[in-house]
């Protein structure tokens, strides 16, 4: 059969504009500005917070003692050699002039290689207690939508029940009686943190169930367990990516809040949170505020970030929703 | 409605009993506390002896089995002989009855109420007057810029959100105490960081000298710590106000009163703004015990004697029966709160029914 030109034009422009729905997804996801600049912001800085200690002068608990609390930009020339950590081996070698660029801290301590490895721990906490909290909610929401019933008046009950313990302060009880390790800390936060994303997953089961592609693959003979997590969860997975992300500045500021008041991340190891605890004090506020500022920033940055990132996944993965 | 306000009073009931369980529950299994430093003296002159250990732990009930010390914990232990116990009666008048407990350690053997109390108006002048000053912020910058969407200032408005909502705010206080001493360090004006009231008095730049002690030097240390915590709903409370006005604005009967020629402000302030502000109410109520968490972190920023500091400063050095009471009355007040908002939801919006 021969096709005319005008009708190949016509096919050509119908190819056009199928997309692929993540395609279409990502495009749209690429002209939320704010979001893009963000993403992009958020990627350079795991990159540098995991790769940047690798390339620093110092390691993560060098100390300087004669040049304690230098403000930033401070030029020096090693009297001693910096040993990598645990051996002998030479890092940076004596009489190498480095620069301390954002500064040191009260043992002389390289305030940016520092902030590198508690990013590093705060990056990690918010990701994980997010990933994990998510996922959590998402099995139990699916479940308890699926089956309706005893099994949701129970997670729904546990989910209320939650929800009136006072978070912030109930965290500082557990952390003071369990000492907990950054992982402990994690499966604490979790524990509290994945009923936002139940309640969200079961409110859509409970519209999606009743569709005819549910009653459809029950005809078809397929399991409970391969409705739910093949046909039901994928559908309603946007709501939830949202959710997450803003999820994630929520947690990385509940962490800092924990540690900077002691309770979350133990010395010796570094979050940004606890860094900014050393540093509230008043004589450490008036004399060398640069200590307080940077791990400060870090923490808004990233929390910035993950909010715009939100946003815009919410206008891309849902365009009519309102906000 | 009232079945209904009867069985949620029932179901409160319930979650305070299970809430109070788990707390008394969690300070319980708890490590250290009094009877833990009194085993751990090794010196022989100050060891105490099995009696001294026996007495201490009647007074903290544990000689009793385990399945009544919370029964005891709530109530008392003056009642336990009608029930054929005669060999535990004790002093006790248990949490119901006002008898927190004395605390153990930030001032010893001061019942645990009496604390409280003395910390308690700090905390208020604290929540109050930020939660005042969140709402007199937040309310008109929510309506101004919904009456202007898309504009320049929507969107500095937004902008300005995003930032209130992503800032972590014990930095944004350590941020303000540094630029007020960097101020002080100058000679220019600047606030207090730091305490309640001052010991002396002082004298501030073009304000003039403050007595220790007065309404003046109040304020003046509130004004940092104040903003701090109204930063905390400010942000989220306009946003909301903004997406209820927008929400009322689109509504039949605001195009009806424009359609009258019902002038634009009338418009907005009568029939829109009335409206728009229903479900902020709820919100409002909601979020008043997150204050009390939110002044955890101001107090201690700036080191204001609050219950907040209190409460950490209990946990610090293990002085469970104080930071369990502050526990209790947050988690009480949040229960409460939760109620309340139930209930004016029907106040404000005849539309929903509570069964």
């Amino acid at each position: 059969m021969a096709v005319n030109a005008q009708e190949a034009e016509a096919l050509e422009v119908k190819e056009e504009q199928y997309e692929r729905p993540f395609v279409e997804i990502v495009k749209r996801f690429m002209r939320h500005r704010l979001a893009m600049g963000s993403f992009v912001l958020v990627t350079l800085l795991i990159l540098m917070v995991f790769l940047g200690p690798f390339f620093s002068s110092f390691t993560e608990r060098a100390q300087v003692l004669n040049h304690k609390n230098s403000p930033p930009f401070t030029n020096y020339v090693l009297e001693d050699p910096i040993t990598e950590e645990g051996s002998n081996d030479v890092r940076t070698a004596q009489g190498t002039e480095v620069t301390w660029i954002l500064g040191t801290d009260e043992l002389g301590r390289d305030l940016l290689t520092r902030l590198m490895y508690a990013g590093r721990v705060s990056l990690y906490i918010a990701f994980a207690v997010t990933i994990l909290g998510e996922l959590l909610g998402v099995i139990i929401g699916v479940i308890s939508g699926y089956f309706g019933g005893f099994v949701d008046a129970l997670a729904m009950r546990t989910v209320d029940f939650l929800n009136t313990l006072p978070l912030l302060p109930i965290l500082l009880v557990l952390t003071t009686i369990t000492k907990p390790s950054v992982n402990k800390l994690i499966l604490i936060l979790v524990f509290f943190g994945w009923t936002g994303g139940a309640r969200l997953m079961r409110g859509q089961i409970l519209s999606l169930r009743e569709q005819e592609f549910v009653s459809a693959s029950k005809a078809l003979g397929a399991s409970n367990t391969r409705i739910m997590f093949r046909h039901l969860v994928p559908n309603a997975l946007a709501p939830t990516i949202v959710n997450a992300s803003l999820g994630l500045s929520n947690v990385m500021i509940l962490e800092a809040a924990l540690s900077f008041l002691g309770f979350g991340v133990q010395l010796p190891n570094a979050s940004w949170g606890n860094m900014l605890r050393d540093a509230g004090t008043l004589t450490v506020l008036d004399k060398y505020p640069w200590r307080a500022f940077f791990p400060g920033l870090a923490i808004f940055i990233c929390s910035l970030c993950f909010n715009f990132i939100g946003d815009g996944l919410r206008d891309a993965l849902d365009p009519r929703a309102k906000h | 409605m009232t079945v209904y306000l009867i069985r949620r009073f029932f179901q409160i009931i319930i979650v305070l009993l299970l809430s109070s369980a788990l707390i008394y529950t969690l300070f319980s299994v708890a490590p250290g506390g009094p009877l833990d430093e009194l085993l751990q003296v090794s010196d022989p002159k100050t060891r105490p002896s099995q009696a001294d250990i026996d007495r201490q732990k009647k007074l903290l009930g544990l000689d009793k089995p385990w399945y009544l010390w919370y029964p005891v914990w709530l109530t008392g232990d003056t009642w336990l002989d009608k029930i054929g116990l005669d060999q535990y009666v004790g002093e006790r008048r248990g949490v119901l009855r006002g008898d927190w407990g004395q605390s153990w350690k930030v001032q010893r053997n001061k019942p645990v109420l009496d604390l409280i109390k003395d910390r308690l108006p700090a905390t208020l002048w604290l929540t109050i007057s930020s939660t005042l000053l969140s709402l007199i912020i937040g309310i008109p910058l929510g309506i101004f810029s919904a009456v202007r969407q898309y504009s320049f200032f929507d969107y500095f408005f937004t902008a300005f959100s995003f930032i209130g909502i992503s800032i972590p705010a014990f930095w944004f206080g350590l941020l303000i105490i540094s630029v007020s001493l960097m101020a002080r360090n100058r000679g220019w004006f600047y606030f207090p960081p730091g305490d309640i009231l001052a010991i002396r008095d002082y004298e501030i730049p073009l304000l003039g000298p403050v007595t220790a002690g007065s309404l003046l030097d109040r304020i003046m240390h509130l004004v940092m710590p104040v903003t701090v915590l109204a930063l905390l709903n400010l942000a989220g409370w306009s946003r909301f106000m903004r997406a209820s006005m927008l929400e009322v604005l689109n509504q039949d009967y605001v195009r009806t009163a424009r359609a009258k020629g019902v002038r634009e402000r009338l418009v907005v302030y009568k029939h829109a703004f009335r409206n728009a502000l229903i479900p902020l109410i709820t919100i409002v109520v909601f979020a008043i015990p997150g204050v009390f968490s939110g002044a955890i972190l101001t107090e201690t920023v700036f080191n204001y004697k609050g219950l907040g500091f209190l409460f950490i400063s209990a946990l610090g050095q293990s002085d469970y029966p104080l930071a369990m009471a502050f526990l209790l009355i947050t988690s009480v007040l949040l229960v409460l709160a939760t109620l309340l908002a139930d209930i004016l939801y029907t106040f404000v919006d005849p539309r929903i029914r509570l069964t």
